[in-house]
């Protein structure tokens, strides 16, 4: 379906490449959380397990720097970017700022394409929170879900940025569910959402929306809060 | 591109061969010195800057996640191009989240805050007052002072993300106001210098219905000089695209 099709912050113009297919590869891992916070990249390790060259690992490596993903090391290297209380409140509290400029946008822009895609994501997370206890699927209907609502605004760059932010926040997400932390019950917070989306009521949709972030953000900065940030064994 | 203007590598250069690359590459793009469309060969690039091929296709990947370098089939590399549709996208998001950055600024600096804006005010101001005494602007000078003035508005939102993604916009708006520049200085029926003194007057005032109309007014303005310097040279585009 058109919205689950979420193009890749930042890289819209590499194509389809072995680069792009490493960036990926390594973006999902980093977001599922394989590789801990503020631990040095083996770039060795990534050449084997991906099957390509030095070259193309230190690429991808270069456009997860760009992303906020990795940051750079001493005088060749890279590091997974930390995670923390201060990190997640900033994310979730951007986020906020750019769906509720973008969802507002698309409200008084709106069309019948616009508002069956964001019923149709709806649809798809809400059935997948109820049968499916894939917290990996979960998280890419919701952030199918999310990025719907703000699809209306037609600006390139916004939704670069709001993927972006959004792979910051999966980092947390991940952390919940290796924590052994079932999600909390969302659907009727999108419900609501929806149903004033639906309604035209672009003041209340707009703040179901912040209400909803402002809550998940309050579980990310839990969580966060939880895990102490493992530092890297002394070499 | 023109090897001649592109500069090597500083020897000074802090940081590793792929930063200073990154660095270096991505001021001349910004700056107009690797023209917009222009084709980016490794080979040059290295003899350029002095740098090795690795150091290169690493800056050159980073550059493309940030959308100012485009690859293209064959892994090839082009500086990406500069449309009216791409400065109206940077213009808009960046008044969201510049208003957003002003928003919170206003409510929640200190004095130290208001010290620096009022500081980056002063040095703007002397730019001002060199350029009316000699009828002409150092533009990376100007640029830079900018840049001070609109950090120092946004420094106390408490939000790195929100100013870090406005400082992104911020950079890649340098290739349209370059050229928004020459078309005021050809007819300067705009008052940047005035627009700059309502932004901070508003912002130390703590009104922020005043000072977020002077962020839209400001950076929309850019945009219809823009689309005035384009369509007074329409040719001027397809000139650029020529490989110098």
């Amino acid at each position: 379906m058109r919205n689950m099709d979420v193009s890749v912050a930042g890289i819209r113009s590499v194509g389809k490449s072995p680069l792009q297919a490493v960036v990926r590869l390594l973006r999902d891992a980093i977001l599922r959380g394989e590789f801990a916070p503020d631990t040095k990249v083996r770039i060795e390790d990534l050449r084997a397990r991906y099957g390509t060259s030095l070259g193309t690992v230190r690429e991808a490596l270069s456009c997860l720097l760009a992303e906020g993903l990795v940051v750079e090391e001493g005088q060749k290297g890279f590091r997974i970017a930390s995670m923390s209380v201060a990190d997640i409140t900033d994310i979730m509290t951007t986020r906020s700022v750019l769906e509720s400029h973008a969802l507002t946008y698309s409200m008084q822009h709106t069309s019948v394409d616009w508002e069956a895609g964001v019923v149709a994501s709806l649809h798809l997370l809400n059935r997948i929170e109820r049968d499916s206890a894939a917290f990996g699927e979960w998280l890419a209907a919701n952030r199918a879900f999310h990025l719907a609502l703000c699809s209306g605004c037609p600006s390139p760059r916004l939704r670069d940025f709001l993927v972006s932010l959004f792979h910051q926040s999966q980092r947390y997400g991940h952390r919940l569910l290796s924590r052994g932390v079932v999600p909390r019950h969302l659907s009727d917070e999108h419900d609501q959402i929806v149903r004033a989306v639906l309604a035209g009521d672009v003041d209340l949709a707009v703040s179901c929306l912040k209400s909803h972030i402002e809550q998940v953000k309050g579980e990310l900065v839990e969580i966060a809060a939880l895990s102490p940030t493992p530092r890297d064994p002394p070499e | 591109m023109s090897d001649s203007k592109a500069h090597p590598a500083d020897t000074e250069t802090v940081g590793t061969l792929s930063q200073t690359a990154y660095q270096l590459i991505r001021r001349d793009i910004l700056s107009g010195v690797l023209e917009p469309g222009a084709k980016l060969k490794i080979e040059t690039l290295r003899a350029a800057y002095q740098v090795g091929p690795t150091p290169i296709r690493e800056a050159l990947s980073r550059l493309s996640a940030e959308e100012l370098v485009q690859i293209e089939q064959q892994r090839g590399f082009r500086v990406a191009p500069v449309t009216i549709k791409e400065l109206q996208d940077i213009s808009d998001v960046r008044i969201m989240l510049e208003s957003e950055a002003v928003r919170r600024s206003i409510l929640e600096g200190d004095y130290a805050w208001e010290a620096n804006v009022v500081s980056a005010f002063h040095k703007l101001d002397r730019m001002e007052a060199a350029r009316r005494a000699h009828g002409a602007v150092d533009f990376d000078e100007w640029e830079a002072r900018n840049r001070e003035f609109h950090d120092a508005l946004v420094a106390a939102s408490g939000s790195k993300w929100l100013n870090n993604l406005g400082r992104q916009l911020y950079s890649h708006h340098e290739r349209y106001r370059r050229a928004a520049l020459k078309q005021e200085h050809a007819a300067p029926q705009r008052d940047v210098h005035a627009e700059h003194r309502a932004l901070m007057e508003a912002s130390l005032a703590r009104n922020v219905p005043a000072a977020l109309d002077m962020v839209r007014l400001h950076i929309e303005r850019t945009v219809e000089a823009v689309r005035a310097s384009l369509a007074a040279a329409p040719r001027r585009d397809a000139r650029q695209r020529t490989p110098a």
